[in-house]
């Protein structure tokens, strides 16, 4: 059955935009051929899309859009949290610097101080330790106390599993210093703390920092208390 | 004639557009300017025809930029970055609308194609052809800047921006559904506005058969 005007009509949106079967293109075609006056409603809306398509007569955006649009931009340090903040090539390459070595200096402290603590200090002089076991003829010459050399076996097993705790607990406390400073050089206000504002003096204090603190008389200065979340456990 | 995106550094590429973006959410201003530039044109363009007011339109766009830049961290690349800046446009140019509805006397249609307005005089020359040509558009023109805002809105992203309903939908914040009845009611009515004005100018134009 031939399509009407009144079809045609309801079909015109799929038409224009390409989205009719071929088929029922087909019928609508045929329909076009034959009524002039469908014809030229449809020609209109084709030539309206075409005139909004590319008639660029507007004119364009005003001169300098784009740097005033960076110059309203907020800025360091007053950007609110999340927010973009855009920074010049030599702004970021200095953020970048800072952050590699705040994270580093530490990490390079925390080594330095395990190699110190874990370095094997006096031992105990040899004269002292028990004499081995000597069984003569089935005569015993040695304290009766140690008769199996048990002391001689536990004794330095206990100093290592002692001075291993010791080292553990130090390099747990370095951890959780140098991870609080990592994690302040990233997050925190870093202009409110009060901070060296020269790098090289930026620099020596983030390498002396976990130091200090590790001292064995307890520094007063020292963080005393941390986020939980931030403590590495061994 | 003067075609938006070419005062700037044209459409980007997608893969260029998202390294471009990356680089301005790590805080890159060259590439946020670039982003900037690239789109500047286009978004003015679409935001000229919703308002019709140069001032206003330069006001929009740059507090559309300003929100998109700022808020880049949270761009979803499964969208493009168009969509969402149109999205972000479409948004001030009703509240532009709603503040100009407010206040006593705002639109500055009038002076539009007005004698001496300079900005019209560079219209008319970007459009250069025959008066019938002319004629033509600018009916057309008017008879878009009739239609709703949304009707307006849809038309303009669909022929210009080439987007999708469902496209289109994201930017409107609408169903796909509601911008296909939306954009057959806006060719409704471009037919009924047009359907007398032109039929005469229709017969003025020269056919590319006749020009042969």
């Amino acid at each position: 059955m031939a399509l009407t005007c009144r079809n045609i009509e309801h079909l015109r949106d799929a038409y224009l935009d390409g989205d009719l079967p071929a088929s029922l293109m087909a019928e609508v075609d045929a329909h076009l051929l034959q009524c002039p006056e469908c014809q030229r409603q449809l020609e209109l809306l084709r030539v309206c899309g075409n005139v909004i398509a590319r008639d660029f007569s507007e004119p364009p955006a005003s001169p300098g859009l784009a740097s005033r649009v960076l110059d309203s931009l907020p800025r360091r340090p007053a950007a609110a949290p999340g927010s973009t903040v855009l920074l010049t090539r030599r702004q970021r390459r200095r953020i970048v610097l800072e952050r590699v070595a705040a994270s580093a200096v530490p990490a390079i402290a925390a080594m330095i101080a395990v190699a110190v603590l874990a370095w094997p200090g006096d031992s105990p002089p040899r004269a002292t330790q028990p004499d081995p076991i000597r069984v003569v003829a089935g005569d015993l010459q040695s304290a009766p106390v140690d008769v199996l050399g048990v002391r001689a076996l536990v004794d330095p097993t206990l100093s290592t599993i002692s001075n291993t705790g010791r080292v553990a607990e130090n390099l747990q406390e370095v951890y959780r210093l140098t991870l609080h400073d990592a994690r302040q050089q990233f997050t925190g206000p870093p202009a409110t703390a009060a901070r060296p504002s020269n790098f090289s003096g930026a620099l020596m204090m983030e390498l002396l920092h976990p130091l200090l603190s590790i001292m064995p008389p307890s520094d007063e200065n020292a963080p005393t208390s941390e986020p939980a979340g931030d403590i590495v456990r061994f | 004639m003067n075609q938006p995106g070419q005062t700037g550094e044209g459409r980007l590429e997608s893969a260029e557009e998202r390294r471009l973006i990356k680089a301005a959410q790590r805080g890159c201003a060259a590439s946020a300017h670039r982003l900037i530039v690239a789109h500047q044109d286009r978004l003015h363009a679409f935001v000229w025809r919703m308002l019709r007011n140069e001032h206003d339109s330069d006001e929009v766009c740059q507090e559309a930029f300003v929100r998109a830049i700022s808020n880049l961290g949270s761009f979803d690349f499964a969208y493009r970055f168009s969509t969402w800046l149109f999205t972000i446009a479409y948004r001030l140019c009703l509240n532009q609308m709603r503040r100009r509805a407010d206040a006593p006397a705002f639109a500055d249609f009038a002076q539009i194609g007005a004698p001496g307005d300079d900005r019209a005089d560079s219209v008319g020359e970007a459009v250069a052809n025959s008066d019938a040509a002319r004629r033509m558009k600018d009916a057309i023109w008017e008879a878009v800047d009739e239609l709703s805002p949304p009707q307006r809105a849809t038309v303009l992203l669909f022929y210009r921006e080439q987007l999708s309903c469902q496209q289109i939908g994201e930017v409107l914040e609408m169903p796909p559904a509601t911008v296909k009845s939306h954009l057959h009611r806006a060719r409704g009515r471009l037919r009924e506005m047009l359907a007398g004005r032109l039929s005469d100018d229709w017969k003025d134009i020269p056919m590319p058969a006749d020009a042969g």
